[in-house]
């Protein structure tokens, strides 16, 4: 037999799954749910953006509109870049009326399959840094103030995609490419 | 057909019994068999086409139990594909079979091997009745399965680009481990991997969907941490492979000319042997001291006893040429997947990611 050892192979230049879905929890972080109420706010609609990540659920708020949260966040928010000097976020919500959010929230199942056709594949990359995350809401903020949105409208199902992309590129600190940045 | 690499070694032309066919239906349902997968009923051969009337017997009384159990089957065959017409054709896509056709890729990667019995090529023939099944049937459940020979090596890409053309999108590459792999061979084997590996990305690139096993599982091995106990076969626990003697065994692979009691775990008229059985899993899961700290040791399929059996004569034996096979297969899926991940390609994120 001819035995590889770990120190002898680096082949396996993609991560595990359960590496893969850290670094997706980890994005959670970046200030989804502030950019989703500053969208609402911003475009001024009785219709939720849908924070995600959770079990599935419809939350009536006191101005009688409702909100519906159902799991999957990763599909809605998505960062890119490369590891080292800069990043491009990109974060997609989806709105939906009290209709579907129920239905949504009764088979959200289906829901995944819709998103699917619904959103463009998404991208995932290196984003660790916390440091990152102040700068990341602000920009995205400051994108939405500055009206650097486009809202588009799904093919698929009654969802309404707001995509908002910022355009905004900024430096992240040191020690994404060496690697060392803990996921 | 006398494919010259056959592993069922000479033709022994004995035919099942219908009475053993419906024990072993009864068998998987009242053992709990398959349970935990679903009751799957697969017809293999020999040339199971040749057997209509036994396989019709037999699907009547799987749904006919499956029905009293309140539950259902799932109906698979593997054929050579020289039938696939008429009635037998049919009937195969009345119960929505899953059909795992023996088709080794292009014309002359094909030929070479798998010939009828008076020496006459058959891909045409195959091909000819694949095509006119899909024009009448476009979404009927296939898979080809492909057998890679030194014969047929350097032929692998032109074969997985020839399936494709074909219809097929699930392909399965099988290593014929019984064949002499030489130094030549070997190195074919490297390129053709490397082509297959491109085709395979192009494939990813396009956005068109297509399963190929000897790399899908490799990559899902990495992504999901290693195959646990429950990716494998487990060896009869949860399929049991019924000879026409009644012999059970615990992989259809190794019914072979069935007159090896070694390696059978019990009969239809007693039920599984248990402990035979677990004797036999016990032999195949032992892991070399030599193996231990393989950085592939999770990825790699040195527990399958049936490719043990054919290369050592031991289900517990690992074959050195083993080894240098699977590492073939993990660099080459590796690369498919660093590349793809690397491009953050959409259909391969939610592929293996979602």
């Amino acid at each position: 037999m001819r035995r590889r050892k770990r120190s002898e192979y680096q082949g396996d230049q993609y991560p595990s799954r359960e590496t893969f879905f850290n670094r997706r929890r980890f994005l959670l972080g970046v200030g989804k749910v502030t950019v989703i109420a500053a969208a609402s706010l911003t475009f001024g609609r009785r219709v939720r953006a849908l924070d995600a990540g959770g079990v599935p659920q419809i939350n009536e708020l006191p101005d009688g509109t409702f909100q519906v949260e159902v799991p999957g966040a990763p599909d809605y928010l998505s960062a890119s870049g490369n590891q080292g000097s800069s990043y491009r976020y990109r974060v997609t919500l989806i709105v939906a009326s009290l209709e579907i959010a129920t239905f949504v929230a009764q088979n959200h199942l289906l829901l995944y399959g819709r998103l699917d056709e619904a959103i463009r594949p998404y991208d995932y990359d290196d984003l660790s840094v916390t440091e990152t995350r102040t700068a990341a809401e602000g920009a995205l903020l400051q994108a939405i103030r500055d009206a650097h949105c486009e809202v588009a409208s799904c093919t698929a199902g009654d969802f309404i995609s707001l995509t908002l992309t910022t355009d905004l590129y900024y430096d992240t600190v040191s020690g994404c490419s060496c690697g060392t940045v803990p996921w | 057909m006398r494919c010259s690499y056959c592993y069922n070694g000479k033709k022994f032309d004995r035919r099942m019994p219908v009475e053993v066919a419906l024990r072993g239906v009864d068998l998987m349902f009242d053992t709990g068999l398959g349970l935990a997968a679903g009751h799957k009923l697969l017809f293999f051969g020999g040339e199971p086409l040749l057997e209509m009337d036994l396989v019709r017997r037999a699907v009547d009384h799987a749904k006919q139990r499956a029905k009293a159990l309140d539950t259902g089957v799932e109906l698979r065959i593997a054929t050579n594909g020289t039938l696939l017409t008429g009635a037998a054709l049919e009937f195969l896509l009345e119960n929505d079979f899953f059909l795992a056709i023996s088709i080794d890729g292009c014309e002359q990667a094909h030929d070479v091997s798998r010939r009828y019995e008076d020496g006459r090529p058959s891909h045409a023939d195959i091909v000819a009745n694949i095509t006119a099944m899909i024009r009448g049937a476009p979404d009927v459940r296939m898979r080809g399965i492909c057998v890679v020979d030194p014969q047929n090596v350097v032929w692998l890409a032109q074969s997985f680009n020839s399936l494709l053309a074909i219809g097929f999108r699930d392909i399965s590459f099988n290593l014929n481990y019984e064949a002499v792999w030489n130094e030549e061979s070997r190195q074919q084997l490297r390129t053709a991997l490397h082509e297959l590996g491109e085709a395979y990305m192009g494939c990813f690139r396009s956005g068109r969907r297509v399963a190929v096993n000897i790399i899908d599982t490799k990559i899902a091995g990495h992504v999901s941490g290693g195959f646990s106990p429950a990716d494998r076969c487990d060896f009869g626990c949860r399929e049991v492979t019924v000879a026409p003697s009644g012999n059970l065994y615990p992989c259809d692979r190794l019914v072979r000319q069935d007159d090896d009691e070694s390696i059978t775990i019990g009969h239809i008229d007693h039920g599984v042997d248990t402990v035979r059985r677990a004797a036999l899993i016990k032999q195949k899961n032992r892991v070399l001291a030599d193996c231990q700290e393989c950085v592939f040791l999770s990825r790699c399929m040195h527990w399958c006893g049936c490719v043990n059996l054919a290369m050592t004569g031991s289900v517990g034996e690992v074959d050195p040429t083993l080894c240098w096979f699977e590492q073939q297969l993990i660099e080459q899926a590796d690369h498919c997947a660093s590349t793809l991940y690397q491009e953050r390609n959409p259909l391969f994120l939610q592929r293996f990611y979602s």
